[in-house]
């Protein structure tokens, strides 16, 4: 708490959670070419503000941040920390160069594009969801509180520290993105959910009406055709088309 | 209320905020709530979040747009459930033709989303020739003109497509018995693609071991559960 209210004392708090708040909606204007170029400026604006007072130095700093740059979305406050950093210690002529900036959001934008998407999209995405499903078997619809408040907690307590680390560390903010703790949280997430979704699996399966053995067969039949279709690395709009012709046919042959 | 909805679902696939209200179990559940008949859409939102286990929007990749999809399909279906009072039978038998709809939906979609992004690369042009010209930008509203483009992506998919969709599970009442008997036992049996497809992802990226164990646990479970 102390550190929030002095390092952060020249930016101020105001500019800070405008910042952070602004960072929910980094890919608002998302493009082919320029990617999240205008999120990017829109989100670090509150605190160019700050930094900067003449026109012509707001106009260089909106050119610097209207360039190509492309992150993942839920990383983005660790960038956006460390470059307000940069861009003081710019402003205050201390071993920053303009050209600096360029480069560190070029690197450090694909470098969190990687790691987050294997954090949130391969990990905490399916984990919420499994958790979510195993809750709504049990207590319905709370399942859908679960899995947002699964997903979301963390999203919003990392951007908020991740915007003040990336702030305190400026560019040494690398050391962040690979940060060990999270790593092992990401491989605990990952194997609870392989854990859980074969047991909620298989006592979805003991549920009326699949306790009748020919629809449990039926189910595993497609289940089986599905998973030689998806090894096959066919889409699951497509698998879904096939499994829905199949399915009908067998409900023919049984019916 | 369902078209507002739908733009929120549009807006927070990518644009933001990405707190996934957009999920199949999220939102196929809040329209569920909305048209009253919160189990049937919650049925809906697991099946279409089971089967888009793999699903990740993320911004740099031209994916379905399977979240408009989910809610477009699972919106058609309860809302031809309520406008053509459906029968229990005739409901499950129309679950699946709103699934095959809805990846029509899905495609529609990508092109819309293709466009968005189209136009997002021209505003971003126009801002950056602006800023050079020394004329400061209202980087605020171009951006929020983007996020408004998503919604009301969201708002045309719902108002064109959900009376489509309803108008299409509304045809399963005109089916002969047998075809709606049919369907209505397809819409069980595709539970064994939609855990397939969910099965498949963590048998893709995680290890196997925890496979074992979660089947150990569940044939446990079995056993004492079933008499």
């Amino acid at each position: 708490m102390a550190f929030l209210f002095s390092e952060i004392k020249s930016i101020g708090f105001p500019a800070f959670l405008k910042v952070y708040l602004r960072s929910f909606f980094a890919q608002g204007s998302f493009s082919g070419k320029y990617r999240q170029n205008l999120g990017f400026a829109y989100c670090i604006e509150p605190a160019g503000n700050r930094i900067w007072e003449e026109a012509e130095q707001k106009k260089n700093f909106y050119l610097r941040h209207l360039e190509y740059f492309n992150a993942n979305p839920f990383m983005f406050p660790l960038v956006l920390g460390a470059v307000i950093k940069m861009e003081e210690r710019f402003r205050d002529d201390d071993g920053i160069r303009e050209e600096d900036i360029r480069r560190f959001k070029l690197a450090v934008g694909q470098a969190t594009g990687s790691v987050g998407d294997r954090y949130f999209w391969r990990a905490l995405r399916p984990f919420a969801i499994v958790l979510g499903l195993l809750s709504a078997y049990f207590w319905g619809l709370w399942g859908v509180t679960v899995f947002l408040a699964v997903f979301n907690i963390p999203i919003m307590y990392l951007k908020w520290r991740w915007l003040l680390t990336g702030y305190r560390l400026g560019p040494r903010v690398v050391i962040e993105i690979k940060n060990k703790g999270l790593e092992s949280t990401v491989s605990i997430m990952e194997a609870l959910g392989s854990i859980v979704l074969p047991f909620l699996t298989l006592i979805f399966l003991a549920h009326p009406p699949y306790r009748l053995s020919w629809v449990s067969a039926g189910v595993c039949l497609l289940f089986l055709f599905s998973v030689f279709l998806f090894h096959k690395r066919q889409p699951p709009s497509r698998v879904l088309v096939a499994s829905a012709g199949v399915a009908v046919v067998l409900g023919m042959i049984v019916f | 209320m369902l078209l507002f909805l739908a733009g929120i679902v549009s807006m927070d696939t990518t644009s933001g905020p990405q707190a996934l209200i957009s999920e199949p179990l999220v939102s196929c559940s809040l329209v569920g709530m909305l048209l009253g008949m919160p189990g049937e859409g919650l049925l809906m939102g697991l099946l279409f979040q089971m089967l888009w286990f793999d699903y990740m929007p993320l911004g740099a990749v031209r994916l379905t747009d399977n979240n408009m999809a989910s809610f477009i399909s699972t919106a058609s279906l309860l809302m031809a459930a309520k406008m053509y009072g459906f029968e229990d039978s005739i409901l499950r038998a129309a679950i699946l033709p709103s699934m095959i709809f809805g990846i029509g939906v899905g495609l529609s979609g990508l092109y819309l989303n293709d466009f968005i992004r189209k136009r997002n690369g021209r505003r971003s042009e126009e801002i950056i020739a602006s800023v050079e010209q020394g004329s400061l930008p209202a980087i605020m509203v171009k951006h929020w003109a983007g996020i408004g483009s998503s919604f009301l992506k969201g708002v045309l998919m719902a108002l064109v497509f959900v009376p489509v969709g309803a108008y299409i599970c509304g045809l399963v009442r005109f089916f002969p018995y047998k075809t709606i008997s049919a369907l209505g036992i397809g819409s069980y049996l595709i539970w064994g693609t939609v855990i397939a497809s969910a099965l498949h992802f963590y048998w893709q990226y995680s290890r196997k071991k925890y496979f074992i164990i979660g089947s150990m646990g569940g044939i446990i479970w079995l056993f004492f559960s079933v008499k």
